[in-house]
């Protein structure tokens, strides 16, 4: 049977179907493995981003420019909605983590539909480790020097109203829901929304391309693949938005929660 | 916890009790799968699955059943 498979695979010079593979980008320059696309990405990411608020900001105007308006709107987008209203009092101290947060995962997604570069970085898992990595410490130390290592612990273990047993069964919970789960879910949503994402984008065209170089009716077939290619890269735009957005939303939810008066 | 009171609370609420199924699985199941490797038995697992899908239930119905 597999024989069979692999004889047919070979007769019909098959289509390699994307996998996991097309995220291993081989290093540029030889034998350097910190020279590839996703870290180049990234610092590039960070240049284009100062550039943009550099500029943004540079003639502020009571009047704003077209570049001071888009700048200031994503700014206070993420003070006002993410910042204000979901700290609370003490979130000005908070947004300038927020505001790099959001912007850079943004940019980092964004690349993944913009033509040339085609890559999303956190789609490499290792981005979205550290910056979830950063959030767990960082609403973690706001709890503990907010409320005291004890008492922070404590609110977090025991919930007020419970009769005593029952803690045997919850305190567990808690306790892998605030340093198991809680990064877990924060890294990996992001990372595998921008590892399907690419997945089946690449699908897609790819796809679309290898029916192109097929006989006549396959050819016919190639237009549709390659619509819904595009139909996917503007659903993309959308989803890279949204997890950019998540992201920073569970962030200044859980420092929310760790600044909370009672646990 | 009383998170404070936003717009968004309904995310909020969205992914926090995902995580609690998440880990009431994943703790007591496997504290039950560790239990049936260490006796050589059986039913610890589901046991284990069961109590968390419980105590999950009951931690969610304690954080935003009980107002």
């Amino acid at each position: 049977m597999q024989v069979l498979a692999a004889a047919q695979f070979a007769a019909d010079e098959g289509f390699n179907p994307p996998d996991a593979g097309d995220f291993n980008l081989p290093p540029f320059i030889e034998g350097n493995e910190f020279a590839t696309k996703p870290i180049l990405l990234a610092f590039f990411s960070v240049i284009l981003i100062s550039v943009f608020f550099y500029l943004a900001a540079r003639r502020a105007a009571l009047v704003p420019s077209k570049l001071q308006f888009a700048g200031e709107s994503i700014y206070s987008f993420v003070r006002n909605d993410l910042g204000r209203d979901v700290i609370g009092h003490e979130f000005m101290r908070f947004v300038p983590y927020l505001f790099t947060l959001f912007t850079f995962i943004l940019v980092n997604n964004i690349f993944g539909i913009v033509p040339f570069i085609q890559f999303p970085t956190m789609s490499r898992v290792s981005f979205p480790y550290v910056l979830a990595a950063f959030t767990f410490f960082i609403f973690h130390y706001i709890g503990i020097r907010k409320h005291g290592l004890f008492s922070y612990l404590k609110g977090i273990m025991f919930i007020p109203g419970v009769p005593k047993p029952a803690y045997i069964l919850i305190t567990p919970l808690e306790l892998a829901t605030y340093f198991l789960v809680r990064p877990m879910t924060l890294s990996l949503r992001l990372f595998a929304n921008m590892f399907a994402g690419h997945l089946l984008l690449l699908v897609f065209i790819l796809g679309g391309e290898h029916l192109l170089q097929g006989v006549i009716g396959l050819k016919l077939v190639s237009p549709f693949s390659f619509a819904i290619g595009i139909v996917l890269t503007f659903f993309e735009f959308m989803v890279q938005c949204l997890q950019a957005y998540i992201f920073t939303l569970l962030t200044a939810l859980y420092i929310a929660g760790a600044l909370a008066d009672e646990h | 916890m009383s998170e404070p009171q936003n717009p968004r609370n309904d995310e909020n609420a969205f992914w926090t009790i995902f995580g609690y199924l998440l880990s009431g699985l994943l703790i007591w199941g496997g504290i039950g799968y560790g239990l049936d490797q260490w006796l050589n038995t059986g039913y610890f697992l589901l046991g284990g699955l069961l109590l968390g899908m419980g105590s999950s239930l009951y931690l969610i119905w304690l954080r935003f059943g009980r107002n």
